[in-house]
C-alpha cells in the first residue's frame, strides 16, 4: 500500500509526462520473432575456450565450439562430434575416435581429424599457456589416422579422460591460432567453431549476441534465429527481468526467489533443479597465509560450520551436506571421515585452543556479490555469525565473479566461500584444488605426497572395488589436514518462462541453450 | 575577456584537482605492483615492474609524465585487465551521460512549472501540495525509489523494462521508455530540490516593490508573469547546471540498481579490482563533467541575465 | 545573492538563507522554542527526536540482538514476536533498524560538525578580512573543493583506500570515521560560501566598527560577535545536511563501501533486500527505506521551520502533513 500510494506521486510529478508523451506503452516482451534472451550473472572474460575458468560465462564459449562427446542433460556421457564413443585399448592408453563426417565450421572449413589434433596439440603446448592445459598433460600424442579418424594415446592409464573431454576444450579449425590470432578468440570469435551459435556482437558487462548457424550440423537445431546472452549481475535484477518477461531464461537465481516462482505457472514462470555432477560448495583457505596455516585452527572452522543448518535452512535442500570433498550420496564418500568433521562447537573449541591462534583470530572472507552458480550470500553471512562464537572475526569481501575467480586461480585471498563444479569425475575437483602444477593449486597452497600418490593411482583403475578405497583414502587425508571447509555438493536450478521448450538445468550448471526453443510468440 | 578568464580559472582547478586525485590515488596502502604480480612476487619482481611503469619516479613527476601522455596515449591501459581504459571509457561514458542528460530534462520539466505554480499561488493550496510533494522528493533515498519504482511499473504493470537500457535499434520509444525509471530515480531529489529554490525566487521577485507597484497599478498578469520568469531564472540556472554535475554520482548508484553499463560499472568494477588508473580515469571524467556543466551554468547565467553581462 | 545560491550544496535551500537582513535573535536557544511553535517545526523535532532517542537507547532497549541468526524464524513477517519481520538469515529487523539508527545518525551529523567548523571558519575570516589576501585564498581553495563531485569522489576515495581501517600516522581510521572525514571535508565549501556571505553583511555592520572603536580584537569579533549571529540561518542549512549526509552514508553502505557487515546500517539493509525486491517479503526492504525516508523528513522539516522562523516576512505556511 505504502508502496503505491508513493509511487502514483512521484510518477505523477515527473514520469507521467514522458511515459504518457510516448504514446504507446512498452511492449513487455523483448524479444522479437524466436529471438531467445537469457540471463547470467557474471560477464565472460574470454570467448576462448581453453581459458575459461566461469562455468555461469562458459554458456557462451560452448554454443560456438563443440568437442567429440559431451555430457547430456541427464549426465550421460555421448558422442557430439564423434560418431559414437571411442574404441578404447586393451591396456586403456589409446582412445580412437571416429569423427562426423557432416560436419561443418562456421566459416564453412570442413570439420576433420586435422582439426582435432591441431586443438589438443595448441592446448598441450606450454607456449600457450592455456589455463587448462593441466588437465591434458595425461595426453602424449594426437594421432590423425584418416580423415576422419583421430587417436589419443596416454601416457599412463588416465580414467577421467573421457569425463574432462566434455569440457574445458573446444574444436577450432586447423591454422586458425595462426590465422586469425588469440585476440579473436577472447573477443570476436566469428565462425571459428562448429556450434549452434554464430557470434555476432559483445559488449563487457552487457551482452553477448548470437546467430543461429543455418548449417549447424544437428539439422533442425538451434530452435531460435537469435540468442541473447545478458549478463545481469544483481539477482534481484534478473528476477525482475524474467517476471517482465524481458528475458526467458536465468542462470543462478536466487535461492528463495526460485522456491517461490519454480510452480509460478500463472505467471508464466517455470523452474526445475537436478543435483550438480561433480560440484561443491566450500571454503577454500589458503594454507600458506595465517590463520589457516595451522591445521587446527582450519579443523576448528570446518567443526564449527553447520552445514545441516546451512543446507536446508539456506539452501532449502539444494545443497547436500557434505564435510568431505564428496557428495554425502556418492558411491565413494567417506561418511567416517565426514563424521569426524560434522558440527560439533565443544570438538571446534578445543581445536582452536590447540592453535596458535587460540586467542582469537581474523580473516577475510572472500564471496562473489552476483552469485556464481549459486548465490552465496547468505551462507556467508551465517558462517562469520558461527564463526564469531569461537571468538574468529570474519570480515565479508564481496567480489566481482571475475575478480573473484582471478584471485582464488591466483592465490591471494585467504579464504573464499564458493561453489565450484568440474567434470563429475570423483578425483577432480581434489586434483584441480590439492595436488601440484593444476589450475586452483595455489587457491589452497596444499600439497601431500600420500595424496599425490593415491591420485595417480586411481587413474589406472576404472571400477568400484578398486577405485572405492583409494578414494576413501583421499578423502581421509583432506578430512584430517582440512585444506578447505567443504559444505555439500550442490543443484543446479533455473527458473525459465513456461513458453521456452526443451530447457532443463543442465547437471554442468552452465546454460544448455541449443534444445531451447520458443513455443509461443507472444 | 570574462569568458577567458573563467576558463581558465576553471581550467586552473582542474589541474589542482586532478593532482590531488592522482596523488590520492598513489597514496595506496597496496602497491599497483603487488596486485598484478601477487603475493609471491619476489621483491626484484616489484622493483621491475615500478620501473617499467614510472612508479617509482617522484609523485609530481609522475603527475606530469601522465599528463604529457595524455593527449597522446589517452588514459593507457589497465594495469590489471589489460584492456585499453579509453575503451573502456568509450564503451560506458555515453551511456552515463545519456542518463544524466535524460535526468537533467526531467528534471527542467518537472522543476520549472511545479516551482512556477508554488510561487504564484504562495500559501495557497497548490503551493501546500507542491511543498509538501516537494520536501518527499528531497528526503528519499534515490536506490530505494529505483527499488519501488521497479517493483510498480515494470514487475507489476510491465510498463517498461525493469533493468539495462534497451538499445535505440529496438525503437526509439523503447530506448526512452527504458530511460524512464532510471531517470526518474535520480530526478525526482533535483525535482524536490530545484522546483523549491524556483518557489523561493518566484516569491522574492513578487515581493519586489516594482512588481507589487505594477500588479497595483493594473498590469496585465501575463506580463507580469513572464517578467518574474526571466528574473527566476538565473540563479536557478546556476544551481540546476551544479546539479547537472552531481547526477553523475547518483547515476553511479543508481546504475547499479538498474544493471546499466554505464560508469557506474566501470568504476564499481574498477574499485573491486584495485585497478587504480582506471578508477582515476573515471573519477576524472566525471570531474571534468562537473566543472564543464558549472562553467555552461555561468556562461547562460549570463547570457540570460542582462545585469550580470554589463557588471 | 547569485554567489550564494551557488555555493549551496543543496540547492534547495537556495534562497539563500541568510541574505535578507538577518533579524538579531536571542540566540540558539529562543530559535528553538520558536521552532517548536511552528508546527512543521514540532513534526520535525519529534521526527528527529524519536530516532535520536531510539538510537541513544538502543542498548537498553527489550530487543533481540541484531546480529542473531534465527535460522528458524527466516523472513517472518512483521507480528507479536517480531514487531517489524525478520530478514533473510533471521535477524531481526526492528533491532536492526535500532542499532543501525546510530551509524546512520553519528555519520549525518558528525559529517555536519566538520563541514560546519570548517565552513565557519572559513567563511567568517574571508568575511571579516574581505578584500584582503586572506579572502582571495580562502574562497580560491573553496573553489577548488567546490568542484569537486561530492558522492564520486567519496565512492573512489573509499574504494582506493578499501573499506578497512586505515592507518594515519598513529590514528587507526576505521571505514565509518574514513566517510565522515571525506564527506565532511567535501561538505566545508558549500557551508563557507554561506557563511562567508552572511558574514561579509555582519563584518560590516555598525555594531561590529563600533566594537573596533572599542578595541576589541579581530578574534574576539569573530568569535563572540560575528558567529553567534549567523550560527542560526546557518544551521538551516546544517540540518538539511545531515539529511544528505544520511542518505550518502546509505548510499555507500548500499554498494558495499560503507558501514560492514554485520553491523546493521540501514543502507546496508536495504542491500540485503535487495533480492528481495520483487518477492512478497515487503517488509525487509520497506522498513529501513522508511527509517532513512523518515529521518531525512525530519531534519529537512526542521530546516523548513527554522528557515521560516528565522524569516519574518514568511508566516507558517508549512506542510504539516
Amino acid at each position: 500500500m505504502m508502496y503505491d500510494s508513493l509511487n502514483r506521486r512521484a510518477f505523477l510529478q515527473g514520469g507521467a509526462a514522458v511515459v504518457g508523451g510516448l504514446g504507446l506503452p512498452f511492449t513487455a516482451q523483448a524479444a522479437d520473432e524466436r529471438t531467445l534472451v537469457v540471463a547470467i550473472p557474471s560477464n565472460p572474460s574470454t570467448f576462448d575456450p581453453i581459458n575459461q575458468g566461469n562455468h555461469d560465462a562458459m554458456v557462451v564459449n560452448q554454443l560456438i565450439f563443440e568437442n567429440l562427446i559431451e555430457i547430456d542433460g541427464e549426465g550421460r556421457r555421448r558422442p557430439l562430434l564423434a560418431k559414437s564413443l571411442p574404441a578404447i585399448s586393451e591396456d586403456r592408453t589409446e582412445y580412437t575416435f571416429e569423427l562426423r563426417d557432416d560436419v561443418a565450421f562456421q566459416n564453412g572449413q570442413p570439420f576433420t581429424a586435422e582439426d582435432v589434433k591441431y586443438s589438443y596439440d595448441y592446448i598441450l603446448d606450454p607456449a600457450n599457456k592455456a589455463l587448462r592445459r593441466s588437465v591434458w598433460t595425461n595426453i602424449e600424442s594426437v594421432e590423425v589416422l584418416s580423415r576422419h579418424q583421430v587417436r589419443f594415446k596416454m601416457k599412463a592409464p588416465f580414467r577421467p579422460f573421457l569425463d574432462y573431454m566434455t569440457k574445458y576444450m573446444g574444436i577450432f579449425p586447423a591454422g586458425s591460432r595462426e590465422k586469425y590470432g588469440n585476440e579473436i578468440f577472447q573477443q570476436r570469435p566469428e565462425g571459428l567453431g562448429t556450434g549452434p551459435g554464430i557470434f555476432v556482437s559483445a559488449r563487457s558487462n552487457d551482452v553477448v549476441e548470437f546467430r543461429r548457424n543455418p548449417h549447424y550440423w544437428r539439422k533442425d537445431l538451434p530452435g531460435w534465429d537469435r540468442l541473447r546472452v545478458r549478463i545481469v549481475s544483481e539477482e534481484a535484477a534478473r528476477i525482475a527481468s524474467l517476471m517482465s518477461k524481458s528475458v526467458h531464461i536465468i542462470g543462478a537465481p536466487p535461492v528463495r526467489d526460485y522456491l517461490r516462482l519454480r510452480q509460478a505457472k500463472a505467471q508464466g514462470i517455470t523452474g526445475a533443479s537436478r543435483p550438480a555432477l561433480g560440484s561443491m560448495m566450500l571454503m577454500i583457505h589458503n594454507t600458506r597465509k595465517p590463520p589457516f596455516d595451522d591445521p587446527d585452527f582450519r579443523k576448528a572452522v570446518s567443526l564449527a560450520t553447520d552445514r545441516k543448518t546451512i543446507a536446508e535452512k539456506i539452501f532449502n535442500g539444494l545443497v547436500e551436506p557434505s564435510a568431505v570433498p564428496a557428495p554425502a550420496s556418492a558411491w565413494w564418500y567417506n561418511a567416517k571421515a565426514a563424521e569426524d568433521l560434522a558440527f560439533n562447537l565443544e570438538k571446534a573449541k578445543a581445536h582452536l585452543a590447540k592453535s596458535r591462534y587460540a586467542s582469537g583470530a581474523e580473516f577475510e572472507l572472500l564471496y562473489s556479490s552476483q552469485g556464481y552458480l549459486l548465490d552465496v550470500a547468505d551462507a556467508a553471512l551465517f558462517i562469520q555469525a558461527s564463526l564469531a562464537r569461537l571468538g574468529i572475526k570474519v570480515k565479508l569481501q564481496p567480489l566481482e565473479t571475475g575478480q573473484l575467480i582471478e584471485q582464488v586461480f591466483g592465490g591471494n585471498q585467504t579464504s573464499a566461500l564458493m561453489a565450484v563444479i568440474g567434470p563429475s569425475d570423483p578425483t577432480f575437483i581434489i586434483q584441480g584444488i590439492y595436488t601440484p602444477n593444476q589450475v586452483m593449486t595455489r587457491s589452497s597452497g596444499y600439497s601431500n605426497e600420500r595424496l599425490n600418490a593415491l591420485l595417480t593411482e586411481s587413474f589406472r583403475v576404472d571400477d568400484e572395488k578398486s577405485l572405492g578405497p583409494i578414494l576413501a583414502d583421499m578423502q581421509a587425508i583432506l578430512a584430517a589436514d582440512s585444506p578447505s571447509t567443504w559444505i555439500g555438493a550442490v543443484h543446479s536450478f533455473n527458473l525459465w518462462r513456461s513458453n521456452v521448450q526443451g530447457f532443463e538445468p543442465n547437471t554442468g550448471i552452465t546454460l544448455r541453450l541449443t534444445d531451447a526453443a520458443l513455443a509461443d510468440l507472444r | 575577456m570574462w569568458f577567458a578568464s573563467r576558463i581558465l580559472s576553471s581550467l586552473a582547478v582542474l589541474v589542482v584537482v586532478s593532482a590531488l586525485l592522482f596523488a590520492l590515488t598513489r597514496l595506496t596502502p597496496l602497491s599497483p605492483a603487488r596486485i598484478v604480480l601477487g603475493t609471491d612476487a619476489t621483491v626484484e619482481q616489484i622493483h621491475e615492474f615500478e620501473r617499467d611503469r614510472g612508479l617509482d619516479r617522484a609523485l609530481p613527476a609522475q603527475y606530469a609524465a601522465w599528463v604529457a601522455q595524455l593527449p597522446r596515449s589517452g588514459f593507457g591501459t589497465s594495469y590489471i585487465t589489460g584492456r585499453s581504459i579509453d575503451i573502456e571509457l568509450r564503451e560506458s561514458l555515453p551511456v552515463t551521460v545519456e542518463l544524466v542528460v535524460a535526468t537533467f530534462l526531467l528534471t527542467l520539466a518537472g522543476a520549472i512549472p511545479l516551482g512556477l505554480i508554488a510561487g504564484l499561488t504562495e500559501d495557497r493550496w497548490p503551493d501546500h501540495l507542491i511543498r509538501v510533494l516537494s520536501l518527499m522528493a528531497v528526503s528519499v533515498p534515490g536506490f530505494w525509489l529505483a527499488l519501488i519504482l521497479i517493483r510498480v511499473f515494470a514487475v507489476r504493470l510491465g510498463w517498461v523494462p525493469p533493468i539495462g537500457i534497451t538499445p535505440l535499434a529496438e525503437g526509439w520509444h523503447a530506448h526512452l521508455a527504458s530511460l524512464v525509471l532510471p531517470a526518474l530515480s535520480i530526478a525526482l531529489y533535483y525535482i524536490g530540490a530545484l522546483s523549491r529554490l524556483m518557489r523561493a525566487s518566484v516569491i522574492e521577485i513578487l515581493g519586489q516593490d516594482y512588481v507589487r507597484t505594477a500588479h497595483a497599478l493594473g498590469l496585465r498578469r501575463s506580463l507580469v508573469a513572464r517578467y518574474v520568469v526571466k528574473n527566476a531564472l538565473p540563479p536557478f540556472v546556476s544551481v540546476a547546471g551544479m546539479s547537472f554535475g552531481y547526477m553523475f554520482g547518483w547515476a553511479i548508484i543508481i546504475e547499479l540498481v538498474f544493471n546499466i553499463p554505464g560508469l557506474s560499472r566501470a568504476l564499481l568494477t574498477a574499485i573491486t579490482q584495485r585497478d587504480y588508473p582506471m578508477i582515476q580515469a573515471t573519477v576524472l571524467v566525471v570531474t571534468v563533467m562537473f566543472i564543464l556543466s558549472n562553467l555552461a551554468a555561468d556562461l547562460i547565467q549570463r547570457l540570460i541575465n542582462p545585469r550580470l553581462r554589463h557588471a | 545573492m547569485l554567489d550564494v545560491a551557488r555555493s549551496t550544496v543543496t540547492a534547495p535551500m537556495a534562497s539563500a538563507a541568510g541574505i535578507r537582513a538577518v533579524p538579531r535573535l536571542s540566540g540558539l536557544t529562543g530559535t528553538m522554542r520558536r521552532l517548536a511553535q511552528t508546527r512543521i517545526g514540532l513534526v520535525g523535532l519529534v521526527i528527529v527526536g524519536f530516532v535520536v532517542l531510539a538510537a541513544l537507547l538502543a542498548p537498553w532497549l527489550p530487543l533481540h540482538d541484531p546480529l542473531d541468526l534465527m535460522m528458524e524464524h527466516r523472513l517472518e513477517p512483521p507480528g507479536p514476536s517480531f514487531l517489524l519481520g525478520t530478514d533473510e538469515v533471521g535477524r531481526d529487523i526492528l533491532a536492526r533498524l535500532v542499532w543501525g539508527a546510530r551509524g546512520s545518525l553519528m555519520i549525518g551529523v558528525l559529517t555536519v560538525a566538520i563541514g560546519l567548523s570548517g565552513g565557519l571558519l572559513v567563511g567568517i575570516l574571508s568575511g571579516y578580512y574581505s578584500g584582503t589576501l586572506v579572502e582571495t585564498v580562502l574562497l580560491g581553495l573553496m573553489d577548488i573543493f567546490a568542484a569537486i563531485p561530492l558522492l564520486v569522489w567519496a565512492i573512489a576515495i573509499v574504494g582506493i583506500f578499501g573499506t578497512g581501517s586505515v592507518q594515519l600516522g598513529p590514528l587507526e581510521l576505521p571505514n565509518e570515521a574514513k566517510i565522515i572525514l571525506l564527506v565532511g571535508l567535501l561538505f566545508i565549501p558549500g557551508l563557507a560560501r554561506v557563511s562567508h556571505g552572511l558574514a561579509l553583511a555582519e563584518a560590516k555592520a555598525d555594531y561590529v566598527a563600533a566594537r573596533r572603536l572599542q578595541g576589541a580584537g579581530a578574534w574576539s569579533i569573530m568569535a563572540s560577535d560575528i558567529l553567534p549571529n549567523i550560527l542560526s540561518p546557518i544551521f538551516v542549512q546544517a540540518s538539511v545536511l545531515i539529511g544528505i549526509g544520511i542518505i550518502i552514508e546509505a548510499s555507500l553502505s548500499f554498494i558495499g563501501l560503507g558501514v560492514q557487515p554485520p553491523t546493521p546500517s540501514w543502507g546496508g539493509m536495504l542491500a540485503d533486500a535487495r533480492s528481495l525486491a520483487f518477492s512478497d517479503e515487503w517488509w525487509v526492504a520497506t522498513w529501513p527505506g522508511l527509517a532513512i525516508f523518515l529521518t531525512v523528513i525530519g531534519f529537512n522539516l526542521v530546516g523548513d521551520a527554522l528557515r521560516t522562523v528565522l524569516d519574518p516576512r514568511r508566516r507558517d505556511g508549512g506542510p504539516a502533513q
